[in-house]
């Protein structure tokens, strides 16, 4: 593991949808096992660059490289080799609701690898553990609740042992214990794993409780701020909006610590 | 071998401690099952030791084992020492026993025939009074509209017209020509035996106007529009913007579905009409070819048909176009709330349209017999 290496790295990247540019000009380094943000007031285009660097939106301009290699100009293998290292949670779960949850663990584990039957549900029944839902693979999404939600969205995520894992808010609508539990279950699988996490969000316990990186973008600026530790940007950073928004505008300048 | 067995202890003849040497790279699809791991066991074992000193790579595959073999460990009393396994596999180990399992409901037991049969017919009944609820809304709603109470917006009926009938153009020409050519050809082959070729005008007159324009437009406007509207209103199920609606104050039924059904009756007689011609021009095609004068068709077809006959067609349309409007509007407000769900209601509409038609289609037939229309 080489830890002055960038994981991912993203160099002059524009990201926004068809002519309406959303953020221009972000330069930033993710490093291995970096539990990395990306932060911003709302709107400010957090969940665009998410979908920038999972393969949705091709660039306008700029590039995302993991390890080196730019996934819009790879060929077809690199690209499913790559997205075959990545997990992926949305917003809102984004289970198949005509799948229970073990069948939607079990897809990824049925199409890419061959395991037997028996394996597959020995797998299904582990990552449903790992996030709290074992014993719940016959039900179906709409039997769930949005937390359960999330979590087995991770559960599928985790399927193929990701080397990267994307979280798009993890912790939104979700109560403070739910979302402390969550955190630390993040905390926990990327060790575990060994894998790289990049988490859209912007729950201030959170950052600051288990980011070691993060990237600030700013809605009128158009670009990011600032990038770093946000334990440090937060008394440091050179950008008043950038201290002050992990402080709260000042007021969780003492919780932070 | 992944694995092997030793004694902790050259003493210890009973074998009551073990150690468990992991070796080697456990990757996910070349490991034993958990089983074998504890298959040699022998009875009189009490603890186990996990020693991982020759272990090199490892993924899912050994927690998964690991953890078969904590809940065999369980069952069996044995203790089971982890203690010098490497940390992140402790901690998943720990992670993936922290909530016990959820015990589910002892299986789905299959009910006994008759309380089968009696779950089946009564789906049905509340389906049927679901439906009969749904017709009544909607007349409550349209009579609220006529007094001009109610919350229905003009924009709204205007797009569902524009959706439903300019856009509709195309397919209902293809399809009304080609009713009329096959009517035509249908009708010649019995009429030319006779030296009656010129009947064909009649045929396809009558069959148009009294029948298959009003049908075939129904048909294309519930696979079109009834399960577009199944579509929309679903989805907007799913993403509780009915929810949203209703907390408002807004009646669904003024709201959504008047402006649909309302926008289906305006247009469906426009578009029989339009498909009564276009027919009639089908027909006049296959005739033409068959040695039969075009005006000679043009007049024979004004013989034919006389106001009452076109009426008889518009009045079904206008009942198709509501029929397709409830079908349609029913299967979407009734929709689930998982995308399923919504391809579930859109094949309800279709279905439901399809059968509404056919049968109203019928009673109108019998009905004009007796009448004598």
């Amino acid at each position: 593991m080489n830890h002055s290496d960038a994981f991912v790295s993203v160099r002059d990247l524009d990201i926004g949808y068809g002519n309406r540019v959303v953020q221009q000009n972000l330069n930033f380094d993710i490093h291995k096992n970096d539990i990395f943000f990306v932060i911003g007031g709302s709107g400010c285009g957090k969940t665009t660059l998410l979908k920038h660097m999972i393969g949705l939106i091709a660039p306008s301009k700029g590039e995302v490289l993991y390890e080196g290699v730019n996934y819009y100009q790879a060929d077809d293998e690199t690209k499913l080799a790559l997205l075959q290292s990545w997990g992926i949670t949305y917003q809102s779960g984004a289970l198949f609701s005509s799948m229970s949850l073990a069948e939607n663990v079990a897809l990824p584990l049925q199409l890419y690898t061959d395991l037997s039957e028996q394996q597959i549900a020995e797998t299904v029944a582990y990552k449903l553990a790992l996030v709290g839902l074992a014993g719940y693979e016959t039900f179906y999404p709409s039997e769930l609740s949005g937390g359960m939600h999330k979590r087995a969205g991770l559960a599928r995520a985790i399927a193929l042992d990701p080397q990267l894992l994307f979280f798009d808010e993890p912790s939104a609508g979700l109560d403070p214990i739910s979302s402390l539990r969550l955190d630390q279950l993040i905390v926990q699988i990327c060790k575990a794993l060994d894998s790289t996490v990049i988490i859209v969000s912007h729950e201030l316990p959170s950052i600051l409780s288990i980011g070691t990186n993060c990237v600030f973008l700013d809605a009128q600026a158009k670009t990011m701020l600032d990038s770093g530790d946000p334990k440090t940007l937060l008394h440091h950073s050179p950008e008043e909006k950038v201290r002050q928004f992990l402080s709260r505008a000042g007021t969780a300048e003492t919780e932070g610590q | 071998m992944l694995f092997r067995f030793e004694q902790a202890t050259a003493a210890d003849a009973h074998d009551t401690h073990l150690d468990l040497h992991l070796c080697g790279d456990w990757r996910l699809g070349d490991t034993p099952a958990g089983e074998t791991l504890y298959d040699s066991v022998p009875d009189t074992c009490t603890t186990i030791t996990l020693i991982t000193r020759e272990l090199k790579y490892w993924d899912s595959s050994l927690a998964i084992a690991l953890l078969q073999l904590t809940r065999w460990c369980e069952q069996q009393q044995i203790n089971l020492d982890t203690s010098a396994a490497p940390d992140t596999l402790q901690q998943l180990l720990k992670l993936a026993t922290a909530i016990p399992a959820y015990e589910a409901n002892s299986g789905n037991v299959r009910p006994k025939f008759f309380v089968r049969v009696h779950q089946y017919a009564t789906a049905h009944w509340h389906n049927l009074a679901r439906t009969i609820t749904f017709v009544g809304d909607v007349s409550l709603a349209f009579v609220h509209w006529i007094g001009g109470q109610a919350k229905t917006r003009r924009q709204d009926i205007l797009f569902f017209i524009d959706q439903a009938g300019p856009r509709a153009l195309a397919i209902v020409t293809l399809i009304a020509l080609l009713v009329g050519m096959i009517l035509a050809y249908l009708g010649s082959v019995q009429l030319r035996q006779l030296g009656a070729q010129i009947y064909v005008a009649d045929l396809v007159a009558i069959g148009m106007v009294r029948e298959m324009g009003a049908l075939m437009t129904a048909v294309i406007m519930a696979g079109r529009t009834g399960a577009a509207y199944a579509a929309q209103l679903g989805t907007m199920q799913v993403n509780e913007e009915i929810d949203a609606l209703k907390t408002m104050g807004i009646s669904t039924m003024e709201f959504l579905v008047l402006p649909r059904l309302l926008a289906l009756v305006f247009i469906m007689p426009l578009l029989c009409i339009y498909a009564d011609v276009i027919g009639m021009l089908g027909g006049a095609l296959v005739a033409t070819g068959m040695d039969v004068n075009f005006n000679q068709y043009i007049l024979q077809t004004q013989g034919a048909v006389d106001w009452t006959d076109i009426a008889t067609g518009l009045i079904k349309s206008v009942f198709f176009g509501i029929l397709i409007a409830i079908a349609g509007c029913q299967a979407g407000i009734d929709c689930g709330r998982n995308s399923d769900a919504v391809g579930m209601a859109a094949t309800n509409a279709v279905v439901r349209a399809i059968i509404y038609l056919v049968v109203a289609d019928a009673a109108f037939n019998i009905l004009y017999d007796k009448l004598g229309i």
